[in-house]
């Protein structure tokens, strides 16, 4: 039962913390999971493991460091108990790619390439002398990033350019072999 | 039979760019393809593509990096590349254009240019 109720209060931390989910506040929290405690006692409870998770999300643990951790947590003066390491092993085995991308996603400021979609025109060149037909490829390519709206860049590619992009892309695969 | 040849007839009177023999040239299913995203933006289901705006690639520069720690997280050891793009505008000015790709988003930017190839050396 306390398990349940300790899953449910790291389930509503990461809600906030993580997943972006305004809406699951403290008093929330408290009244659904332990509406018989004190406001102090229930912010401290949650103090606590907001700040184990936040350890154990920051360094991105493995299994072996997070069972050193947790023991570590256990053995501690105002630490957690054995059962409380559980759920919290349980919980972060479950959430900690899903955390991770979420962290990640955090850090990327930058312009990200959000879709891609292009079609091959038959660009016709000549209408008097030679219906000389050239393909083109025309893409277009959504950019964005965090909190701003979109810029959408169409490029047009002949033949000769998709090579030249194709080059540069192999030479970005081969660099790729020391990750 | 006779108004099915008669309706060909027809048609084929309308073909004065020779198109039909250019649609001939394309793979069936990929033009099946470009019939359906024509009928999806007739259908105002997705957007086109406004050519007044299309710009011309010029060149591509390019860095992998791998984000190691940021200020909410000690140990992200994220790889990514870093793309910047010289293209040409109608009036032909040069801007750069950066953005950042994850590797799983890499390799399908990278598969698409590959069928965009197959493409074009089969129209």
């Amino acid at each position: 039962e306390g398990s349940k109720l300790l899953s449910g209060l790291l389930s509503g931390i990461a809600q906030t913390t993580y997943y972006g989910n305004a809406d699951i506040t403290e008093e929330l929290l408290r009244g659904q999971l332990y509406p018989e405690a004190a406001p102090e006692e229930f912010r401290a409870l949650r103090a606590k493991m907001g700040g184990l998770l936040q350890s154990i999300a920051s360094a991105d643990m493995d299994l072996n460091q997070l069972e050193a951790f947790l023991t570590a947590q256990t053995k501690k003066q105002g630490g957690i108990t054995s059962d409380q390491a559980a759920v919290i092993a349980k919980f972060w085995k479950n959430h900690r790619v899903k955390i991770h991308e979420s962290l990640i996603s955090q850090s990327r400021w930058d312009n990200v390439l959000k879709n891609m979609n292009w079609r091959v025109d038959l660009k016709s060149q000549s209408r008097h002398v030679d219906q000389i037909n050239t393909p083109v490829a025309i893409v277009e390519m959504e950019l964005g990033r965090n909190g701003k709206e979109s810029e959408f860049l169409c490029l047009e590619f002949d033949e000769a350019k998709v090579s030249q992009m194709l080059k540069k892309l192999s030479e970005i695969e081969e660099s790729m072999t020391v990750l | 039979m006779a108004a099915g040849s008669a309706a060909v007839r027809a048609l084929a009177a309308l073909d004065v760019g020779g198109t039909a023999d250019k649609i001939s040239l394309i793979p069936q299913d990929f033009f099946a393809e470009l019939c359906e995203q024509i009928i999806q933006h007739l259908n105002h289901k997705i957007p086109g593509i406004n050519t007044a705006e299309l710009c011309q690639f010029v060149d591509m520069k390019w860095k992998l990096g791998v984000a190691m720690s940021s200020d909410t997280c000690r140990s992200l050891r994220f790889p990514y590349v870093a793309v910047t793009l010289s293209v040409a505008d109608p009036s032909g000015q040069v801007t750069d254009k950066s953005f950042e790709m994850s590797i799983p988003q890499f390799k399908n930017f990278f598969r698409q240019f590959k069928e965009m190839a197959a493409v074009l050396e089969t129209v």
